[in-house]
């Protein structure tokens, strides 16, 4: 225990020797290939696109969109667990020594990813804007968000306020975005000094709410999430066992599921209505369309469009898929007079009608683009890549309950 | 008087493996109307037999019957026949209190108007009117143990399985808890119940089962208890730890 730097080596090994068992599965059920083919039938697009770049693309705004969401996120695994408030509490002066590792590594790797996203985009960049800055430049700038985005959020955590840690979070994101747009869009000199300017701010602004020494309790809550996670995107794939999950009252939405009829064959529709609005899937849905709106938006003028447009449909399906695992093991499920057909029943349709939804949205930029005939076409293309995913996880689901009944 | 049973636990032996049975050949009948307590030890078999009861667990030998159904004939109706209060609350986090007493009274099928009578007069009386809008996740343990018992008291079937329910209550709670049983039980419904707190249970309970080692040694009312271990005008505590400390 007195080894900080060592503890936390071994937990993040115990976690990932948990994990990297399912990537085989993972990998088995066919997701190399479906990415393999991906980044091919993205290559050969772009390099189309790039050579004849269309006119007055809003070519800052693509950038914003495509940059903020990496440069904001700024989680960072801590491994910590629900005992170390109790054990690693004496230790809490030494505490730095378990973080500065956990910080590092996380800003490092979510940075690589981000420098990858500038590479790919700078050609882009470069052919749609004629007052294109220098890759160089742009690096440099999102290297400064990066390390803004995940220092933020850090002392986030360590605010004592809920007030505080929401004002803050929504000033990171004011100012990132700030940052970034007064890149993209300001002359050369005038966005270094807005850069500069903004982070100095930041970073001044950080140093008032009075904070913690170590959030103990919220670090192992976030630490928590980010395990689910990790669990929750294998479940996708595999069978893993449940996580803890994120809940959050979402009170504007609370009416979902009152209307359900009234008999216990629907009672499960009324609890997995409320498992769909209040846990986290229902923000990363929202995340997804708009990133989905957007893809779409980029390509829909390509037979590549169809393919995005398709790809998101099953992709929000698979991600509905966890519904299906969050109420496997709940004890009342096994104690109440409910049919025991109605949580098959209940959350293929509700993932369904949420699917068609998303379907409608993702279209909606495809409506205004092309002839009548290939918008219809493409609609019903997408309803028909919602029934075949209904079949699909209906087929699945009954192979599994089979299995189980055999094992039985 | 001959009660009409409710439960009938006939000859039950069962556990985690066959090779090592947890209960031997437990026999005990709830009647209508009745609150029976089960007493013993930790480990000595009384959640595995509220196990059984439940169907989360399959007897090795013997058969429960629920008002005359078993599970795996009569599913459905065996399980509106009962409701369950766990020793540890388990809720949904995504539910406030009124939704988990919704999603119960829709499961057990009770009428709007009797769920809305029926929790209206819980949450008065458990004294939880203002965290009926609030997560489960946000409660105390104490609250959240009283969300459990609105939850099975809102379905109203006629038979209640009961695990270590004051665990957590505060005096206001376990009183109203226990107010709340009689009149339950004077209504005809049963209770199984499962108490450690011998001196609160000996004056609420009809009869008592005491479980010792996965078997049944003894049962009765406290008198007939008296009169079986010859031990008059001794309370239910002394008698129950005479009983394991000769047994142990």
């Amino acid at each position: 225990m007195n080894d900080l730097l060592k503890l936390r080596q071994q937990r993040q090994q115990a976690f990932w020797g948990e994990v990297l068992p399912y990537l085989r599965y993972v990998m088995q059920s066919g997701l190399a290939i479906v990415t393999f083919f991906l980044l091919i039938v993205f290559a050969a697009w772009y390099t189309t696109f790039l050579q004849n770049v269309p006119q007055g693309l809003p070519v800052h705004w693509i950038l914003l969109i495509l940059f903020t969401p990496l440069a904001i996120y700024g989680s960072v695994r801590t491994y910590m667990r629900t005992a170390d408030i109790v054990f690693m509490l004496p230790l809490e002066v030494r505490m730095r020594e378990y973080f500065a590792p956990a910080w590092r590594s996380s800003v490092i790797g979510k940075m690589i990813w981000l420098l990858i996203l500038a590479l790919v985009a700078f050609p882009f960049y470069v052919r749609a804007d004629m007052n294109a800055k220098s890759l160089s430049l742009l690096v440099i700038v999102l290297i400064i968000a990066k390390l803004l985005g995940s220092y933020g959020s850090w002392q986030e955590l360590r605010m004592n306020t809920a007030a505080a840690r929401v004002g803050y979070r929504l000033l990171r994101y004011v100012l990132i975005i700030g940052l970034l747009a007064a890149f993209l869009w300001l002359p050369l000199m005038t966005a270094l000094i807005a850069v500069v300017v903004i982070a100095l701010v930041y970073i001044a602004l950080l140093r008032i709410p009075g904070k913690a020494s170590v959030p103990w309790e919220r670090l192992i809550a976030t630490e928590k999430n980010h395990a689910a996670g990790v669990m929750r995107l294998l479940g996708w794939f595999v069978d893993v066992p449940n996580g803890e999950r994120k809940v959050s009252h979402r009170r504007w939405l609370s009416f979902v599921g009152n209307r359900v009829p009234w008999v216990p064959a629907k009672s499960f529709r009324f609890l997995v209505s409320k498992t769909l609005v209040r846990g986290e899937l229902l923000p990363i849905l929202i995340r997804f369309v708009i990133i989905g709106v957007v893809f779409v938006l980029i390509t829909r003028e390509s037979w590549f469009g169809i393919v995005v447009y398709l790809l998101f449909i099953l992709l929000a399906g698979m991600q509905m898929t966890s519904l299906r695992k969050q109420h496997t093991d709940t004890l009342w499920l096994s104690i109440y007079p409910i049919p025991p057909e109605s949580q098959r029943l209940e959350t293929v349709k509700l993932i369904t009608q949420t699917q068609v939804w998303i379907t409608l949205l993702l279209w909606l930029p495809l409506a205004s683009a092309g002839d009548p005939m290939r918008m219809i076409l493409t609609f019903i293309a997408g309803l028909v890549a919602v029934w075949l995913y209904r079949r699909s996880l209906n087929r699945k689901w009954l192979k599994d309950i089979e299995a189980e009944a055999e094992f039985d | 008087m001959e009660q009409v049973a409710i439960l009938n636990v006939d000859h039950l032996s069962g556990g985690y493996s066959r090779g090592k049975p947890v209960l031997h050949d437990i026999s005990f009948e709830v009647g209508r109307g009745e609150m029976i307590g089960l007493i013993g030890l930790n480990g000595a078999g009384k959640s595995t037999t509220m196990k059984h009861i439940l169907g989360l667990m399959t007897p090795q030998q013997g058969e429960i019957r629920i008002q005359g159904s078993t599970l795996a004939k009569e599913t459905e109706q065996y399980r509106a026949s009962l409701a369950f209060v766990p020793e540890s609350p388990q809720l949904y986090e995504e539910m406030t209190v009124r939704e988990h007493l919704e999603f119960t009274a829709r499961a057990y099928n009770v009428s709007q108007a009797d769920y809305e009578e029926r929790s209206a007069h819980l949450i008065k009386l458990f004294n939880m009117g203002d965290k009926e809008d609030s997560l489960s996740m946000h409660l105390s343990k104490g609250m959240k143990q009283k969300v459990m018992i609105m939850c099975a008291f809102v379905a109203a079937p006629p038979l209640y399985v009961i695990d270590e329910p004051f665990l957590g209550l505060d005096p206001l709670g376990i009183r109203s808890l226990l107010d709340f049983m009689v009149q339950t039980k004077e209504s005809g419904s049963s209770i199984l119940l499962s108490s450690h707190i011998l001196s609160t249970i000996e004056n609420y309970c009809d009869r008592f089962i005491v479980l010792h080692k996965g078997k049944v040694i003894i049962q009765g009312t406290l008198e007939q208890i008296r009169e079986q271990t010859g031990q008059q005008n001794v309370p239910l505590e002394q008698i129950f730890y005479d009983l394991v400390q000769d047994g142990l």
